[in-house]
């Protein structure tokens, strides 16, 4: 008898484990695309950016931010402007400074969130990262250049429908009698998008003079015999497309040249990842005739290509950046949310919201809370596997800014580039 | 569409029913035997096979990234048992067992269909404890069932990936990298199976298993809120031999 109660007890405890065991794994949490919702409240438009930001925000593992303590401490301050109504309307100062709380600190410094207040119908945009501390002076600066004793071969453009020049090239005195210095300066890199026609790109054209192979051309300023050294000036440019540095830096390289990774969300879990791919830049079939020393000019303003720009010279044995240490946005992106869809990370929301909002002259309406988030899909590091998010990239040779000289006609940042081409140091 | 990519809980509790019904079948057929004191208790051995192990994970929305269902791996370890009856025996060791996962990410963009997968391959550590009851005389039917603690040892990351910056694809063949906030190595679970076992000389025996690993540990530590779980099963074939002492 006392075995078969032995046996009995056995079981019941066998039958007790198993329902234990079954319901000892955690369910799924329920999880929307947040590229595809519509809000109908200001509680629900935190929530879905809270939740977009949290599966697709590609620098969870670097960024300090408490993104679960921000939920649980701005989640009230939405709640809080549902209940307001009609008769006590939120307003927009309220309402972006809420939003400014809940991404404080984040160190993507591409990110921009464009809101939508249906009741105001109009949009704000909320962006953590930091500013630079002073606006590049591009007119003043081209205005020093276009003086330098011994300019030549100056080549200016306007794009269409623009109302200032964009793009320069030229050549200074080199170090000897009849030697010459390549610059070149973008005050953007959208070539291919902004452009009507070669006749834009002349400044670009004279720089490198690409045949229909993307070799450099004969005619080219780098390419002259008498050009010894080569200048880049990317201060103030905001970037771009990322496919523009290949077209004119790679035109400089003898060889590839690996500059770093990329590697983008792989996941809804915050450090979900794929594995690091490295970015190789392809020299041209014909490239240039032989090494030329090159410079890159930078200040605060030169964001994301233009930093890209910066750790590739730095690659680069004849390479040196001189200037101020870069704005710190590095993550390439692709503004379309089509991407997004494809690798669950990086921009989401509304597109036409963000076309609204960054091009004067569009309409825009929408009876939601709606919402489009600027933010990187990819992650970018150098060989060391270092980040220049939010920190930027420091120069090779660092000269301040300095807004008075500049004002009194000297520029010394362009000065000093000069002087390490001529000389040597 | 939302991929439910998960282990259907109706297998595991068909599995596990089933093995609970031979549980008291193996202790009545014992009934006569039970008083019979064994004349060896402990004995050691070794064990290897394969396994077949299943990650289960939601991917929720992201519904074009499939984890396969199953992906082989191998096993292989020691045991020690003590056997305080003929019937019945508590038995240990520790195992190497691989449960490894792939996962395919296909999809379209601007009319150019990509294809990329990764296969993880992971080792693991795992130390059972369990309950084993036989029935048999010159060839022996056992149940088992027990719980295993575990440590994963070991990542390893292959397959290929897309540089939309490069415009193409580029192999990956890398060790996992383990992220001290993200990944949980350690492992709990519960181990449970049936297998047969016959001596070939006198302290010699050799045995052949099926078993399930079943974790109920997720493979990431609880860093963030909204974390969706991702847990192993795996289902192993083992042989082995064992030494009577």
């Amino acid at each position: 008898m006392k075995t078969r109660k032995y046996i009995i007890n056995t079981m019941a405890i066998a039958a007790m484990s198993t329902l234990m065991m079954v319901s000892c794994r955690k369910e799924a949490p329920v999880l929307h695309n947040p590229n595809h919702l519509n809000c109908k409240s200001y509680t629900e438009q935190f929530q879905t950016i809270w939740e977009g930001v949290d599966q697709s925000y590609v620098f969870w593992e670097r960024d300090t931010v408490n993104w679960d303590t921000r939920y649980d401490r701005c989640l009230p301050l939405f709640q809080a402007f549902d209940a307001r109504g009609t008769a006590n309307p939120v307003t927009l100062d309220e309402y972006k400074a809420a939003w400014e709380n809940v991404l404080k600190g984040l160190v993507d410094h591409h990110f921009a969130a464009i809101l939508w207040e249906p009741n105001r119908k109009t949009a704000i945009a909320v962006s953590p990262g930091h500013k630079a501390p002073y606006e590049t002076d591009i007119a003043q600066e081209i205005s020093i250049l276009k003086r330098m004793p011994g300019i030549s071969d100056l080549t200016e453009n306007t794009v269409s429908g623009s109302k200032a020049p964009q793009s320069w090239s030229c050549l200074l005195p080199g170090k000897e009698s009849g030697e010459k210095i390549a610059y070149f300066r973008f005050s953007g890199f959208a070539f291919d998008e902004s452009s009507q026609s070669q006749a834009e790109l002349a400044p670009l054209y004279a720089f490198f003079d690409p045949d229909t192979a993307g070799n450099v051309g004969d005619r080219a300023l780098i390419n002259r015999d008498d050009v010894k050294g080569i200048i880049i000036d990317v201060r103030g440019n905001r970037g771009g497309n990322f496919g523009n540095i290949a077209m004119y830096i790679a035109s400089l390289l003898q060889k590839k040249l690996h500059i770093g990774y990329t590697r983008v969300k792989e996941g809804v879990g915050r450090l979900d990842y794929s594995a690091w791919l490295p970015t190789i830049l392809t020299p041209p079939k014909r490239p240039i005739k032989q090494e030329k020393n090159i410079v890159l000019l930078v200040d605060a303003n030169s964001v994301s290509c233009s930093e890209i720009t910066a750790v590739l010279i730095k690659c680069i044995p004849n390479g040196k950046v001189v200037g101020e240490r870069t704005f710190g946005g590095t993550g390439p992106l692709w503004p379309n949310t089509n991407l997004h869809d494809i690798f669950y990370n990086g921009c989401f929301g509304d597109t036409n919201l963000f076309n609204f909002y960054t091009n004067e002259g569009r309409t825009y309406s929408n009876p939601d809370y709606a919402y489009y988030v600027y933010t990187s899909t990819f992650e970018f590091v150098d060989l060391n596997y270092e980040s220049f998010e939010g920190k930027g990239v420091i120069p090779d040779i660092v000269v301040p800014y300095n807004a008075q000289e500049l004002k009194a006609g000297t520029d010394k940042q362009l000065e000093r580039a000069l002087e390490y081409l001529r000389n040597g140091n | 569409m939302r991929m439910i990519n998960r282990l259907p809980i109706s297998i595991v509790r068909g599995l596990l029913l089933g093995w609970l019904a031979a549980v008291p079948a193996v202790l009545a057929a014992q009934e006569e035997n039970l008083a019979e004191p064994r004349t060896r208790h402990f004995s050691i051995g070794i064990t290897a096979g394969i396994d077949r192990n299943y990650h289960s994970v939601d991917m929720v929305y992201m519904s074009d990234m499939k984890f396969d269902k199953f992906r082989t791996g191998s096993v292989y370890g020691f045991r020690i048992g003590y056997a305080p009856l003929k019937w019945l025996s508590i038995n240990t060791g520790a195992v190497l067992i691989q449960k490894n996962y792939h996962m395919d990410h296909v999809f379209e963009y601007y009319n150019l269909r990509y294809s990329l997968n990764t296969t993880m391959t992971n080792d693991y550590v795992n130390v059972p404890l369990e309950l084993k009851l036989s029935v048999g005389r010159v060839v022996q039917i056992h149940a088992f069932g027990g719980v295993f603690g575990g440590y994963w040892l070991r990542g390893h990351r292959k397959g290929n990936t897309y540089s939309f910056s490069n415009e193409r694809y580029f192999d990956v063949d890398e060790d996992w990298e383990f992220n001290d906030k993200r990944d949980n190595r350690i492992e709990k679970g519960f181990t449970w199976g049936a297998g047969l076992s016959g001596k070939i000389i006198d302290r010699i025996e050799v045995g052949a298993e099926i078993r399930w690993y079943y974790s109920i540990t997720d493979i990431q530590k609880p860093y963030m809120q909204n974390l969706n779980p991702r847990y192993n099963t795996a289902f192993a074939i083992q042989g082995g031999l064992s030494y009577w002492l």
